[in-house]
């Protein structure tokens, strides 16, 4: 694994205290953390995984809010990274056994010191007004 | 490489009768290359002993790793900024609002100080130092960003076929529940591996840190484990508590050194004291 920038450093340990699933990606597009909520939700152990391009994340089958099909590289993660301006939708997205969630999800453009483009991370809520539960000890 | 400790001491200068050994300045490095080049790291109150660098040297570059007042502190005393011959370079860390000129200038101007920086007769010229790896007189510098609040880079210097990094406020450990578990994910760690010296932040015990996280600081073990970790050939325990004395820090070390069987050569930074670096060793002179 590279080293990573300290601004990513930084994010992912407040991420990982945060009971909001978030997900990181670096400058390249692999998925470089997603904190426990997002691998409760979506049933996976990252750390297992290991760092992989969001692009091959099949299982995810994403679809918009009206349930047409969706690339992954149209994700609001993707589109933040390559667009590089926030973007915001309500779309759903599935676990890996299967299961669909309709959510609603905010990604931001990461820069660093002197504009240099470090990644891109989102945050998501599921629409089923159910709360996050509480982050691990 | 002639490493020369001037500054050795974090957040506060300390001088007393306790203190005497290890020393009271704050942090300064002075880094001398083989062709004669001068290097400095930061300018605490320590850089008030750097009087004269002799008539062969027209330039001094210093960097610094941030701006809190303890790495900038000695700046208004430096002899260096005084004379009008000598091109002095002072490189700092970015700021994505002000630029360096204008951050320091809020030290170097009334009413915290008589002389405005840009009534200094040198030849000044200040750089916000780029993350990566650049050029000196006798040196390749890189910098990077490390965890400590505000804007705070670490330096690796490379010259006469030796290494250094100097990293003297660093909080690594901040937030991380599996500290070092992967290096990849630990701030600085690149800027270390596998050097021939570290001097690196050692401010506080076991014991105190709970009570200062996200002040900015490693404590010794912490330091001795990123040492440990990243390969280092000596290791300079630096940026000592102002509240720790001598025999304190004496009897600090020794039981950090007890722990286990380092693979590092141990050598905590004194005031006054001088390191020439080989490959992979540090010699005190």
């Amino acid at each position: 694994m590279n080293a990573k920038a300290v601004e990513l450093i930084l994010l992912r340990q407040l991420l990982s205290r945060l009971p909001l699933p978030a997900t990181l990606v670096d400058a390249e597009g692999n998925v470089v953390y997603v904190n426990q909520a997002t691998e409760r939700l979506l049933r996976i152990d990252h750390r297992e995984m290991g760092e992989q391009p969001l692009i091959s994340f099949d299982f995810l089958d994403p679809r918009r809010a009206d349930e047409t099909p969706m690339a992954l590289r149209e994700m609001p993660l993707a589109m933040a990274l390559h667009e590089r301006r926030p973007q915001q939708y309500r779309m759903i997205i599935h676990s890996s056994d299967g299961v669909p969630h309709r959510i609603v999800t905010t990604a931001i453009p990461l820069d660093g010191q002197g504009g240099t483009p470090l990644g891109a991370m989102s945050f998501f809520w599921e629409e089923d007004g159910q709360q996050p539960e509480p982050a691990l000890p | 490489m002639k490493v020369t400790f001037w500054g050795t001491r974090g957040s506060l200068p300390s001088p007393r009768p306790g203190t005497t050994r290890y020393g009271g300045n704050t942090s300064c490095v002075e880094v001398q290359t083989g062709d004669g080049s001068v290097v400095l790291l930061d300018a605490g109150s320590g850089i008030h002993r750097l009087a004269d660098f002799g008539a062969g040297t027209t330039r001094v570059d210093v960097l610094l790793t941030h701006l809190h007042m303890d790495h900038i502190l000695g700046l208004g005393f430096f002899g260096a900024l005084f004379q009008p011959d000598l091109e002095v370079h002072i490189w700092g860390p970015p700021s994505a609002t002000l630029d360096l000129r204008s951050r320091l200038s809020r030290y170097l101007s009334p009413p915290l100080f008589p002389v405005r920086l840009a009534d200094l007769p040198c030849k000044l010229t200040l750089h916000d130092a780029p993350r990566g790896t650049f050029d000196l007189p006798g040196a390749s510098v890189t910098a990077d960003l490390v965890c400590h609040p505000g804007p705070t880079l670490g330096y690796r210097l490379a010259a006469d076929g030796a290494t250094l990094t100097y990293i003297p406020d660093h909080e690594p450990a901040l937030g991380d529940r599996h500290f070092l578990a992967s290096t990849a994910w630990t701030s600085g760690f690149a800027l270390m591996a596998g050097v021939d010296l570290l001097i690196h932040d050692s401010q506080y015990t076991d014991e105190e840190y709970p009570s200062h996280i996200g002040w900015g600081h490693s404590t010794i073990s912490q330091t001795m484990a990123l040492a440990e970790a990243a390969g280092v050939g000596t290791l300079a325990p630096f940026h000592h508590d102002p509240g720790h004395n001598d025999v304190q820090l004496d009897r600090l070390f020794s039981a950090a050194l007890k722990e286990r069987d380092w693979s590092f050569e141990f050598s905590p930074a004194r005031e006054g004291t001088t390191l020439t670096l080989g490959r992979h060793a540090a010699l005190r002179s």
